[in-house]
């Protein structure tokens, strides 16, 4: 594992060698610390403090789970603790978490192909929960397994199914009712 | 209806464009951060110096290296038959010892705290 060798360098004084943790994690740290902050600004010293906390705590990794997994806990919790200071509310109509509909897969399958999805998406996602949020980028981008987003969160393996399943609801829902106010703005 | 697999790769697909980029100055600053961190944190390097009682063993073993000195120097010294036959050749002996001895041990004293100083402004 690279990151033992990096760990044992940093500890012997080589502290440039931490560049290559900022270099591996910077951009998915930031991920979900602005999955959960929703503000960049906030999610960057988020990141900054998680990084510092990861080099205070460097010695006592044991390596019982994976470094990523270790680290994104400290993440998680920093962005956590950001929110609580911030006293963040959010306003999201409740979606029921019914099945994915036909209309709404048609939507999201259309949307691979339209060249503004970058904004769209990143639209959609900032209008669904937060926790279901950073969810999806853990199991669909950094690709954690249950267990591991169990580690992070702190939540409960059932707890992460159902946010899993509610989140990829309501982000299809938000990303069908785009598509079709766009429709209705073209006619 | 799409199966389970399917949908997950259309949802892998969209989670790829959600991704957000951190500013340019993210890293930058983070590493800034460390190596500050680092600082704080450099071991002391007072422990590595001599302490306390190593001055006073260097004392004493200075004392003795001079006061052998200069009795082998009247001994076998050809200029010092004068000096020898005084009675008070032994207080001298004991004094010209302290003497060097108290200099060097007030020399290391002196290194030490300046050393010590240093760090506690740093």
């Amino acid at each position: 594992m690279e990151e033992e060798k990096w760990i044992q360098q940093i500890l012997a004084g080589d502290v440039q060698s931490f560049s290559c943790f900022v270099a591996k994690y910077e951009k998915m740290a930031y991920n979900l610390a602005y999955r959960i902050l929703g503000n960049r600004e906030e999610a960057e010293e988020a990141v900054q403090d998680s990084f510092l906390k990861m080099y205070r705590s460097l010695a006592g990794f044991q390596g019982n789970s994976k470094f990523s997994t270790w680290f994104y806990r400290i993440v998680y919790h920093t962005a956590i603790s950001a929110q609580r200071q911030q006293n963040y509310t959010t306003d999201i109509d409740d979606v029921p978490a019914s099945e994915i509909t036909e209309d709404e897969t048609d939507s999201a399958t259309a949307m691979l192909e339209n060249k503004d999805r970058h904004e769209l998406i990143t639209k959609a996602m900032e209008k669904i929960p937060s926790d279901e949020a950073l969810l999806l980028t853990l199991y669909y981008l950094e690709e954690s397994s249950i267990e591991e987003i169990q580690q992070i969160t702190g939540f409960s393996g059932s707890n992460v199914k159902v946010k899993l399943f509610r989140g990829r609801k309501h982000l299809y829902a938000e990303i069908e009712q785009m598509t079709h106010k766009a429709k209705i703005e073209m006619l | 209806m799409k199966t389970e697999e399917e949908l997950d790769q259309i949802t892998r697909n969209l989670m790829k464009d959600s991704l957000e980029q951190p500013s340019k100055e993210l890293s930058g600053n983070i590493m800034q951060l460390i190596f500050k961190e680092k600082q704080k944190t450099a071991p002391i390097h007072v422990s590595q110096s001599p302490t306390a009682l190593v001055f006073i063993i260097g004392f004493c073993v200075y004392v003795l290296l001079i006061i052998g000195a200069l009795f082998l120097f009247n001994q076998y010294g050809s200029g010092l038959t004068t000096i020898a036959t005084n009675k008070s050749y032994v207080y001298m002996i004991f004094v010209l010892a302290s003497a060097g001895s108290f200099f060097f041990f007030f020399t290391q004293l002196d290194n030490w705290l300046t050393l010590k100083r240093k760090h506690h402004t740093a």
